[in-house]
Formats: structure tokens, sequence, C-alpha cells
């Protein structure tokens, strides 16, 4: 039964690891951009969410809804002002900026709220500590349902949004081929601007979740980009839904690993990460050969 | 009326230079053959006027307005559009969304349902990816694709490139019918004789640079044969 429930916990937290990846997955399959500050803007999000409950006193649910509109907007003028450029610098200058920018917002964090953890776990209400004993090795924690239900809307919203709209025709279409995009009439720098709004978005949703689940400080976001990075390479670069489930996939490693030994649990999602990179990217033959 | 005026335009790849101070002029409602060899730049030539390829200099002008330095999107807008070499579809979108997505800014005649039926091939294949077209079907869609924004100057790049000459002759029949319609054509093909009869007039390139120019009718085949290959260049 333990092992059932491990499986269960790690179902729940993958699903916050896909939340936290499917931006990063967006903005790689439309742009081909790896954004290093991904984590980053996961963990400003959390910050602005933050502000707004210390001010209003509002819950950390409702301070979101006023922080997404922020983030969205973000996300736009980040696209306009430094991605766009970087783009036409060819495929390094993207990394490099979006590297400059993570270590930015680490530093103006630090700066605007020193180095000291919170939480937005007291403000978001009983979702936090409520649960369901299903058996007696086997409950159902209210805020990893919560995640996984929201996880789920999130990946199926957008894929809906990419399937069956114009607007999300054109977001593939460009993605496909953003010369030939330009040719029948679609401004890439349009659809850029949408895909980045939509990533910084779904980015601070993560950064609500992962306040709300633990603790947060202004050097949190490469932790959560690492766990994002791995979901979308076990999921398959630049595939959404497989970006869900390489986010479950992680978390139920992880959730494994720890029955083993809890210092196992990063290690096993990390062990996982690059069995999938040998077995994906003909590494099998490169380890044969080494060893050989 | 002239819809279109090229001025000393230049095009160049880093140090190559593929289209060398081309001039030239179209009408509204005219068919234009562009022919030359392989690397004569007819291809560059095209995509500088659809905006694909910033040319490094000249001048380009549709219906009075200098577009030079319109982005392509712009240019749908304004009712340019290009059929691209090797047809360019997105092949992870369905033929109907294909067409769907490029329905930009200008409203008009062509719309999902007059473009299936001028290619009424592609009417079963509606909701099939466009990866697992045939070439012709393929073809059929990149054209419909380019009509889909109700263009005033259509530019098409080798559509007869790969296809087997039934197909092509096909593609060509339905090319008459949008030519019926009065839309202004500018045209790249390999098959001199069939771009002497589908075109009014006839371009040819040769090294970047425009080498003969004239009514379909006046030219007679040896004097294109020779500007083709630069066999007797005119002093």
């Amino acid at each position: 039964m333990t092992i059932v429930n491990a499986v269960l916990q790690g179902i729940f937290l993958g699903a916050f690891y896909a939340v936290l990846a499917c931006g990063l997955s967006l903005m790689f399959g439309v742009m081909r951009i790896i954004n290093l500050a991904h984590g980053d803007l996961a963990v400003l999000g959390a910050y602005v969410i933050f502000v707004i409950v210390e001010h209003t006193g509002a819950s950390a649910f409702v301070a979101f809804a006023v922080a997404l509109p922020v983030m969205i907007v973000l996300g736009y003028v980040l696209q306009a002002i430094v991605l766009e450029r970087s783009l036409k610098a060819g495929i390094l200058t993207p990394l490099l900026a979006t590297f400059g920018l993570s270590i930015v917002i680490q530093n103006l964090l630090q700066l605007g709220f020193s180095p000291d953890v919170h939480s937005l776990g007291g403000s978001a209400g009983s979702v936090t500590t409520a649960s369901w004993q299903v058996t007696s090795g086997l409950s159902v924690s209210a805020l990893g349902l919560l995640v996984l239900v929201v996880a789920v809307i999130v990946f199926g919203g957008l894929q809906l949004f990419l399937s069956k709209t114009r607007v999300g025709w054109m977001m593939r279409a460009t993605a496909e081929d953003a010369d030939a995009a330009e040719l029948v009439g679609i401004d890439s720098r349009a659809v850029y601007s949408r895909a980045t709004a939509i990533a910084v978005g779904i980015a601070a949703l993560g950064g609500l979740f992962l306040g709300i689940r633990s603790v947060f400080d202004p050097v949190s976001g490469p932790t959560q980009l690492i766990f994002a990075f791995e979901a979308v390479v076990i999921g398959g670069m630049g595939s959404l839904w497989g970006t869900l489930v390489g986010g479950v996939a992680l978390g139920v490693a992880q959730t494994l690993g720890a029955q083993i030994h809890p210092q196992l649990a990063v290690m096993a999602g990390h062990l996982l990460f690059l069995a999938v990179l040998i077995v994906r990217f003909g590494g099998g033959r490169l380890l044969l050969r080494s060893m050989g | 009326m002239t819809l279109l005026r090229v001025t000393d335009l230049d095009c160049r790849y880093g140090l190559l230079q593929a289209v060398r101070g081309v001039s030239l002029e179209i009408a509204e409602g005219e068919t234009v053959a562009l022919i030359g060899a392989n690397g004569a730049g007819k291809t560059t030539l095209l995509r500088a006027l659809a905006g694909a390829h910033r040319p490094h200099a000249g001048r380009v002008e549709f219906d009075g307005a200098d577009i030079t330095r319109t982005p392509p999107h712009g240019r749908v807008g304004l009712g340019i559009a290009l059929v691209p070499e090797g047809r360019r579809l997105f092949p992870g979108l369905t033929v109907e969304e294909n067409l769907r997505v490029a329905a930009a800014g200008r409203r008009g005649r062509w719309k999902v349902q007059s473009v299936l039926e001028v290619f009424p091939l592609l009417q079963p294949r509606r909701h099939m990816s466009a990866a697992n077209l045939s070439g012709g079907e393929q073809q059929a869609v990149a054209i419909g694709r380019a009509l889909m924004s109700n263009p005033r100057l259509l530019l098409l790049d080798e559509v007869s490139l790969g296809l087997a000459p039934v197909v092509v002759d096909a593609v060509y029949r339905s090319l008459g019918d949008v030519i019926k319609e009065g839309a202004t054509v500018l045209l790249v093909e390999q098959d001199l004789t069939r771009a002497l009869k589908v075109a009014g007039r006839v371009i040819c390139m040769l090294e970047g640079r425009v080498v003969l120019e004239g009514e379909a009718a006046s030219l007679d085949r040896d004097r294109v044969v020779g500007a083709y290959f630069g066999l007797r260049r005119p002093a």
C-alpha cells in the first residue's frame, strides 16, 4: 500500500512540476528558446502574489488573479525588449540573454525582499491542510488534488487553444516554419509575444503552487528550473502532453526514490532524466563504446 | 496601371550577389513569366518581392507605395502572396487549417470553400495532415493557401517542380481559373514552352540580371533560349 501511496503522491508532485514546465515547453516549442529564467519568473510571480497578500490581506488565490495580468504584461514586455532582439542573433544569444535575466531577477528580489524565505501557505486557507484518508495507508491531500486538476485544465486548455482557435493555428504554423508563416500573413513577432505572455502567466501559476506547497526565497528559481527542464526532456522536447507526462514521471520517480531512502528522492528524478537522455539521444551506443 | 514597380534591386547573400540592379514593372491583370537557368536569381527576386529577403539596395513599390521595408506579413495584408519554392506547408496542420491560418487581412472571393472548388482534389483530404499529401495535393494546398489572402499580386515559384506532368497540367488548369479571375501573376517556371503559353510577357534572368524581356507572342524561341543560357548576350 505504501507503494501505491507513493505513486499517488508522486502524481500530485509531478502535476506541480508539469505546471512549472508548461511555459518552458511552450516557449521552446514555438520559438526554440530555452528560457533559463523560467524558474525565476515563477519565483517572481510568487513574490508578486506575496506582496499583494501582504498589502491587502487577501487570499493567495485572489492575489494570484490580480498578479496574473501583471505577469502576462511582463511576458509581452520581456519578449519585446529582450527576447525579440536576441532571437535575431542566432540560437546561443537567447540562451545567454535568459541566463542574464535569471541573475537580474534574483538580484532584484534579493534587493527588494532580502534573502529571507517566504511562504503563501498561511494565506491559502484550509486547502493546504485538508485531506481525505482513503484507506489506512492512502491519503489524498486537497492541495495535491487541486494542483493535479489545475494542471489538467491548463494543459487541456492550452491544447484546445492550439488545435481549435485560429490564433492557436497561427502559433503552430509559426512554430513549424516561421518564415513560411510570415509569407501567409502571420506576424511572427506578435505570435512570439503571445507565446511568451502565456508562458510567463503559467509560470506565475507555478509560483503560486510553489509558495503554497513550501517556501521560496530569491534564489529558488534555478532549482525549479531544473525540475521543469527535466519534465520537458523526459516528456519529449516541445510536446505539450509529453510535458505533463514527463512532469508526472519525474514526480513519481522522486516519491518512489524517497521510499528507498529519503535522500534518494531528488536523485531518483535525476536518474530517470539521465536514463531518458541516454535512450532517446542514442547515448546507449556512446556508453557502450566508452566502456568497451 | 502599374501594380508593381521594382527599381535597381540588389540582393545579396553575404558576398554573393544574387540579384544585380533589376528593374521591372508589372501592370494590373498581367501574367508574367520569370525564366532563367538555376542560380539566375529568380527565387531570390521573388522572395525579395514578398519581403522574405531584405534587399541590399533598390526599391520596391506596390500600388504606388514604397514597400521596400515592409515585412512579409505586412505585404500579405497589402495583397502580395508568394507560393514559395518547395511549397513550405505546415505539416502538423490539416489541409483546412493550412488554408484557414492564411486567411489574414484582405477579404474577397477566396475562402476555404472557393479554394476547394478550384482544387477539387483537396476536398476529400480536407481534414488530413498536410504531411500525408501527395506532391500535387501539397502544391494545390500551397497555391490555395496563398489565394486565401485574396492577393492582388500572386507570386508563384516553380509550382511544377517535382510533380508528374499530368499533375502539372492539372495545377496549371486550376491556375488558368485563378488568372481568369483577374489576378496579377508573376511566375517562375523552368518549362519554357509552358511559360510562353501561360504568360502574356516573359522576363529572362541570367546571373542576377534581366537579359531579355518582351511579349510572349513576339519572342521567338531561339532568342529566349539564347538569353536563357547566355549564348548571345545583348551587347
